[in-house]
């Protein structure tokens, strides 16, 4: 079945096409929603809320060609929106956690000791350390390779905003980095 | 190493973008029980839109001719309201004339009838009274009042008793065979003769006087005399 019967199967209700589309894409949204959650029990509830959004957003889908990017887009969209629904997480997290990691320092490791899969954890832990919203301008910029404009376009924020907390996630992410690195060498040796 | 000192963005991106994970079933339950009651709302969405489809007309037929009815009565009624009020309004006249007064210059005086007794007495007329010659017309005859009002013309019109003189004659009473008295005026002989009137002669030429002209009254009397 294709990308397309799978789609308009969707659109019908048929529940069989949503069990395909939902196997067919859950690992990629799912890795989407590993990068943009802070944890195991956030990803899981994000990765519902994203599959509800796509659901009723596949009106929307274009052609064949397009498909599977325009779904990785809106699964990160929708991943963003489920972040920006908490409020009360997304705000003072942004805070409290700024100033700790001022204070943070850490003796830098050898990154060529660690294997792929080991690096890969390390750089997932430096990325939820992140507050929410250095997180997504991190993801966005850094991990998803989308242009300036359209972040600042779609979450309606200044251009020197953007800059300005993109330059400090990018700070914050080396120094989380640097410590999980220097934690994990210790361990290691 | 120092890894702030590193593009540690572009490692970053290659081993973070092919992330992908497992899905636990949990997110599907949830999902499922999402996608299912959006079906059930497409259901029941689909099932009244079915079910009320019939009774959309129904329901706009009725209202309209409710309205409709409604209006017309309304209608109705406002202009029945307001034929009666214009006729309220207007102050009636009456149709009928209003009567003149009778002119006091008219020389016919209305004298209130008086309630006349029947006289037991029968009246016999005296030969006074019979010379007086008998005609159609009105004793009095005033026509003035007539032209200028016809509403007094059925009035009864009494004659006027001032140019007749009072009788003051002495009556005189005779009782005939059959015991029945009959009461006659006695005139004063300068103005007239006596007659007797139980003699059949004189009653027979008392009425020939009465009911014939003058003429033949001569030669009636001359044949009674023979």
């Amino acid at each position: 079945m294709s990308t397309r019967e799978l789609i308009e199967g969707c659109l019908h209700n048929d529940t069989t096409a949503q069990r395909h589309f939902y196997v067919n894409y859950s690992p990629r949204i799912m890795g989407i929603c590993m990068r943009y959650a802070s944890g195991v029990k956030d990803t899981e509830l994000m990765a519902a809320y994203v599959f509800k959004n796509l659901y009723k957003e596949l009106v929307k889908c274009p052609n064949d060609i397009e498909m599977d990017q325009w779904i990785d887009e809106r699964a990160i969209w929708n991943a963003i929106a489920y972040l920006h629904q908490d409020k009360q997480r997304y705000f003072i997290a942004k805070t409290t956690r700024y100033m700790e990691n001022k204070n943070s320092t850490g003796e830098p490791v050898d990154e060529a000791v660690l294997n792929t899969e080991e690096s890969r954890k390390i750089y997932l832990a430096a990325l939820h350390a992140l507050t929410p919203s250095y997180r997504i301008l991190y993801n966005l910029t850094y991990v998803d390779g989308m242009t300036p404009d359209k972040i600042i376009e779609n979450l309606e924020i200044a251009r020197e905003t953007y800059k300005a907390e993109l330059e400090q996630a990018r700070f914050q992410f080396k120094q989380h980095l640097n410590t999980y690195l220097h934690e994990n060498g210790l361990r290691k040796q | 190493m120092d890894y702030a000192s590193n593009n540690c963005e572009k490692r970053a991106h290659e081993l973070l973008a092919p992330l992908a994970g497992i899905c636990p079933d949990s997110v599907w339950e949830s999902v499922c029980v999402e996608l299912e009651t959006k079906r059930a709302e497409a259901n029941s969405k689909w099932l009244n839109k079915l079910s009320s489809s019939p009774k959309i007309p129904l329901v706009a037929a009725g209202s309209l001719a409710l309205v409709i009815i409604s209006s017309w009565m309304f209608l109705t009624h406002k202009s029945v309201q307001s034929n009666s009020s214009i006729a309220s309004s207007v102050p009636v006249k009456s149709t009928v004339a209003p009567t003149p007064k009778p002119s006091v210059n008219s020389s016919a005086s209305i004298v209130p009838a008086v309630p006349v007794k029947k006289d037991s007495v029968p009246v016999v007329i005296s030969p006074v009274q019979a010379t007086i010659p008998i005609s159609n017309q009105p004793l009095v005859k005033n026509d003035r009042h007539l032209k200028q009002n016809d509403s007094l013309k059925n009035r009864p019109v009494i004659p006027q008793t001032s140019g007749v003189k009072e009788d003051t004659g002495p009556m005189v009473i005779h009782t005939s065979d059959d015991g029945v008295s009959q009461v006659t005026t006695v005139m004063p002989t300068s103005k007239g003769v006596a007659i007797d009137l139980n003699k059949k002669d004189a009653d027979v030429g008392t009425q020939n006087i009465l009911s014939q002209p003058s003429a033949e009254r001569v030669t009636t009397v001359a044949d009674s005399a023979q």
